[in-house]
């Protein structure tokens, strides 16, 4: 069996501001929002960071998470630039909001499209390149709280949610032999660049708040050190874990 | 005295940091992490405990409210406590039919009424002091896997998260986050050294976890400092797994 111990001792006592020192990181829909302030976060300890969104811009790539194709392109094209491929944080997702009735067959499969298929594929693209480099690697999908907690209204990206959690939990027995860790992250209700209009004094915001112990909805800040823990060695014996991110929401009944 | 909700913890290098069991495998491991960020830690376990460079070591029976109270002194003495651990915990194993009432008593006031009278006493030091804080539970996969022979063990480890999440809740609006750690099969722990020493066992906890090796406790003690840090500061009421992909298996 090909196996691969990675040494905790290695690493030691490293600060956390460079635990990510030459390791190279692919960060999916990270234009904007929880993405973007991944990516910085993997760049302030040290990682090289490749950005993917559906739009070229400043430092951001292009790669559509529907297409195959581009998935698989994009994780050779890192590798071969870099010669490396360490850290892959599969962030890009998209939401769709209506009545369960009214959903139509284009919307689940646009999303799903996106959510798990792309997240499935840029995963497994992902893991070939550690696998042949033979490091190990670590893989972060973001999940969400409503992986076990629905919602009326968004019960397809719910149930994406869903399914990201299981396949975090599968790909972490397929992956474990070759020192790969796949965990997830959850957040709750965070705040962003992208959302914050449609957040604002709104009841079920308001709802949300008031049920959340810390009292406060989440910003991308919060989210991205927990990305940046579990893709570094800090997190060396944690797999197939989902940390969730949202303030003591769900806790009570 | 209430915190506001924008209060933040410490920062490393500043925190007095209470770790219970210290004399054991992981809370030694807690106590040299703690130390390597530069933090004042008090270490304490129910066996005699000397103190060594940076690292007040004292004798606390976690059951003993009398023996408690001078930890928090002693805390007092350094500034106040910022960071209770609370990873005193004991195991024993019996047929579920031999059980006894005693031996069921001695687990669960060790395991879970402990880290409630050491989390009551911190969080009361905390608040009186206007500080935010972190306790973290070291809890167990076997809260979640269990096995026949240690029924009050797995039991007192559930109990221990499910309280970890009450307090959670009872406890932010203090600015205090409660979070658990929940290790997996870690190899150098002392909880049953002379189990796994044997090859069979280790062979077969191996052969259960997807990462195919067993954990060390220094993997357990960076998590800590993770949920202790403003890293974590969204993050409470939660159960980090260290098991090596164990909970995710079958």
């Amino acid at each position: 069996m090909n196996t691969i111990e990675t040494n905790p001792k290695e690493h030691g006592a490293r600060a956390p501001e460079a635990s990510l020192k030459g390791r190279v990181a692919w960060v999916t829909g990270g234009a904007h929002g929880i993405g973007a302030a991944i990516a910085q976060e993997l760049r302030n300890r040290g990682a090289t960071v490749h950005v993917t969104d559906l739009t070229a811009g400043g430092d951001v790539e292009v790669c559509d998470m529907r297409d195959p194709r581009a998935i698989a392109a994009f994780a050779t094209s890192v590798s071969a630039r870099r010669g490396r491929l360490d850290i892959l944080v599969n962030n890009a997702a998209i939401q769709r909001r209506r009545a369960f009735i009214d959903f139509t067959e284009a919307d689940y499969d646009e999303l799903f499209a996106t959510n798990v298929r792309g997240a499935f594929l840029a995963a497994q693209a992902s893991a070939r390149e550690m696998i042949t480099g033979g490091r190990g690697g670590a893989i972060v999908n973001v999940s969400s709280v409503n992986a076990t907690y629905a919602q009326p209204e968004t019960a397809l990206y719910c149930a994406s949610k869903g399914a990201i959690g299981t396949m975090t939990r599968a790909l972490a027995w397929a992956l474990g032999r070759y020192a790969i860790r796949v965990n997830a992250v959850a957040p709750g209700t965070i705040v962003t660049s992208l959302n914050r209009d449609r957040l604002a004094d709104n009841e079920t915001v308001r709802n949300v708040v008031a049920a959340t112990a810390l009292g406060k909805l989440g910003t991308a800040e919060d989210v991205a050190p927990s990305v940046a823990f579990l893709a570094s060695d800090e997190a060396g014996f944690i797999t197939g874990a989902s940390l969730a991110i949202h303030g003591g929401w769900t806790l009570t009944g | 005295m209430s915190i506001s909700k924008e209060s933040k913890s410490k920062p490393p290098g500043g925190r007095v940091v209470w770790v219970t069991g210290a004399a054991g495998g992981i809370g030694r491991a807690i106590c040299d992490a703690f130390v390597d960020v530069g933090d004042k830690v008090v270490a304490t376990d129910v066996r005699s405990f000397a103190s060594q460079d940076s690292v007040v070591g004292l004798a606390c029976d976690v059951r003993s409210t009398a023996s408690i109270a001078r930890v928090i002194e002693e805390c007092n003495r350094l500034g106040g406590i910022d960071v209770l651990v609370n990873c005193a915990g004991i195991m024993r194993r019996t047929d579920v039919l031999e059980l006894s009432p005693e031996l069921w008593d001695e687990v669960f006031d060790v395991n879970v009424k402990g880290p409630l009278l050491c989390s009551q006493a911190a969080a009361r030091s905390m608040i009186d002091g206007g500080r935010a804080g972190s306790i973290i539970h070291v809890g167990s996969i076997n809260a979640e896997k269990v096995f026949t022979e240690t029924v009050a063990y797995c039991s007192s480890k559930g109990a221990l998260h499910a309280m970890g999440r009450s307090m959670a809740l009872a406890l932010a609006p203090h600015g205090i986050r409660v979070d658990m750690v929940a290790p997996g099969a870690i190899d150098d722990t002392d909880l049953e050294p002379e189990r796994w020493g044997q090859e069979q066992m280790r062979a077969e906890a191996v052969a259960r976890t997807p990462l195919r090796r067993l954990g060390k406790s220094v993997d357990v003690a960076r998590s800590v400092i993770f949920l202790a840090s403003e890293d974590a500061r969204y993050i409470t009421g939660e159960t980090l797994f260290i098991d090596g992909g164990r909970l995710a298996s079958v």
